[in-house]
């Protein structure tokens, strides 16, 4: 294969994943919704916060 | 592709670009569930920087505040550092420069690289050396002595084994790591048992600092900042493991429990046996308390950790360097060998540049926060978490992050006020801090000042360079022009 016909078929192929991946949704990629921020926000931010001013 | 192996030849296949190249990852191609997602974590986390860090919380504070400042510290760094990147990468299966792109523009991103390329070869380097001290410390906990190039010897040996695990791909990396991972959580369990039935709870608790700075706040308060700065650091490795995770409470959960949590928390351990035996050399408490046989396998499985950090480190770096244009179509081999090339220094004066580690860690803290604070504020608050894919591939002036000569000089500003804010705040260097430091780590204050310029500049002023035409409006153009790959 010469190297345009490799670089057509690179850039074929990155168009081909740019268009799967933008279209994409939570059934192939799984959901995270707002209570898994929300719990991951009091974890890793309030809880902390609060036990290191207690702490000071 | 040549068929030279998996990752061989002078070319590369369109499919193994994505694995080992820069095209976006489909989620059939990615490798960590929620097992080898943590596991990968995990053992991430656990190298001998944790004893290191530990040892130095030692020298400032006390147990319990100590134990405070790494864990809770860890976990405020990791999310606010991670939250952005591995929802982004997740998402749209890219690689970390690549995401820097919609926000620091196709040509401001290579600045980051640079930055980046520089952080992860330097820790990559300090690891493999930590490496090298730790079959120094085996052969010395069996009572022999080590000659003075043994160290070297071992970084070299690192790098070889880093080389064969990163060419050998992911896969090769999470069955490592599914290895790893139970034997360390057994000697760690072990030892923090060892440490607690050999000196007591008490006498951990009532351990005084070894080596306090005269003001009582100031010791918290840069210990502290030690526990924020070791999670915001983790920031070159994020994009990589969420880029190959295949849901997306896999791409951040693992990252806060494992890089944040469970990385205080052996912090924490260190910081115990720092307090009572006096050193943060882990032989000075690992073959004491556990014997020689315990000790040795944990000294063992601890160096091994550190080559899986350096492989992890070394994947990235690699996938990063795909943005240089001569390196696009490179095999993944010699990709990987070009990232190991600065490592060789390591082998020829290990503990000169060990030395010279302090500073450049510092340094390097100064550029995650403000980077993190950017990355957050663009990817959730500006663009909602919708990117358009086409222009991050998209070269040309009319992609929708081209910005001015490909910069969004805004964006690269606020590094720089964000490093400037933070060397006010306090000074890694000199110790000096402002009173603000009492309240007010200065990674946290790097990171808010610079998102809050970003966020109002891109969003009133658009001072950015942006064009007129945000994510939010629609996209008009359907095929690349320019590839950037």
């Amino acid at each position: 294969m010469s190297e345009k016909e490799n670089s057509a078929e690179v850039i074929a192929d990155l168009e081909r994943r740019i268009d799967t991946m933008q279209n994409m949704g939570d059934a192939e990629l799984g959901t995270i919704n707002r209570l898994d921020w929300i719990l991951l926000i009091v974890v890793s931010i309030v809880i902390p916060v609060i036990v290191v001013v207690v702490a000071r | 592709m040549s068929g030279q192996g998996p990752a061989g030849g002078d070319e590369i296949s369109t499919k193994l670009l994505s694995v080992y190249g820069r095209e976006p990852l489909l989620p059939d191609e990615r490798e960590y569930k929620t097992w080898s997602a943590n596991g990968t974590c995990f053992a991430y986390a656990i190298a001998t920087w944790c004893f290191l860090t530990g040892g130095y919380a030692a020298s400032l504070v006390g147990a319990v505040q100590g134990m405070v400042c790494l864990i809770a510290g860890n976990l405020i760094g990791v999310f606010l550092i991670s939250a952005s990147l591995s929802a982004g990468c997740q998402r749209y299966g890219i690689e970390q420069i690549d995401f820097c792109k919609p926000s620091f523009g196709q040509n401001g991103a290579r600045v980051v690289l640079i930055f980046y390329l520089l952080n992860m070869i330097g820790w990559s380097g300090l690891i493999l050396v930590m490496f090298g001290n730790g079959i120094v410390n085996i052969v010395e906990a069996l009572g022999y002595t080590a000659p003075s190039w043994l160290v070297g010897a071992g970084v070299a040996l690192g790098i070889w084994l880093t080389y064969i695990i990163t060419t050998r791909g992911v896969h090769l990396l999470s069955l490592f790591n599914s290895i790893i991972t139970p034997a360390l959580i057994v000697i760690i369990v072990f030892m923090f048992y060892m440490l607690i039935s050999s000196h007591g709870w008490a006498e951990i608790m009532a351990a005084e600092p070894l080596d306090p700075l005269p003001s009582p706040w100031m010791n918290y308060a840069v210990c502290l900042e030690l526990g924020i700065a070791s999670g915001m650091s983790w920031w070159g490795g994020i994009g990589f493991l969420a880029r190959n995770t295949k849901t997306r409470r896999n791409a951040i959960y693992p990252e806060v429990l494992q890089l944040g949590l469970i990385f205080g928390i052996v912090c924490s351990i260190a910081l115990f046996s720092g307090l009572v035996v006096g050193s943060d050399d882990p032989t000075k408490w690992m073959v004491p308390l556990g014997g020689v046989f315990m000790g040795v396998l944990a000294l063992l499985f601890v160096a091994l950790a550190n080559i899986t950090s350096t492989s992890v480190s070394l994947f990235a770096s690699g996938l990063a360097l795909r943005h240089v244009p001569a390196l696009r179509k490179t095999g993944w081999r010699m990709i990987i060998a070009l990232t190991a090339v600065p490592l060789a220094f390591f082998v020829v004066w290990p503990n000169e540049l060990y030395d010279l580690g302090d500073a450049f860690l510092a340094y390097n803290g100064t550029m995650h926060a403000p980077v993190g604070g950017v990355l957050l504020v663009d990817y959730f608050f500006l663009r909602k978490q919708q990117l358009h894919l086409r222009s991050i591939f998209e070269a040309a002036p009319s992609g929708q992050y081209y910005y001015q000569g490909g910069f969004n000089v805004l964006a690269l500003a606020c590094v720089v006020i964000g490093q400037l804010t933070y060397f006010w705040v306090y000074n890694p260097f000199t110790d000096e801090a402002q009173p603000l430091f009492q309240f007010l780590p200065a990674s946290i204050a790097a990171f808010i000042l610079p998102a809050a310029i970003y966020w109002v500049g891109m969003r009133f002023l658009r001072i950015g360079g942006a064009k007129k035409g945000g994510a939010e409006e629609p996209v008009v153009a359907d095929k690349l022009i320019e590839p950037n790959i």
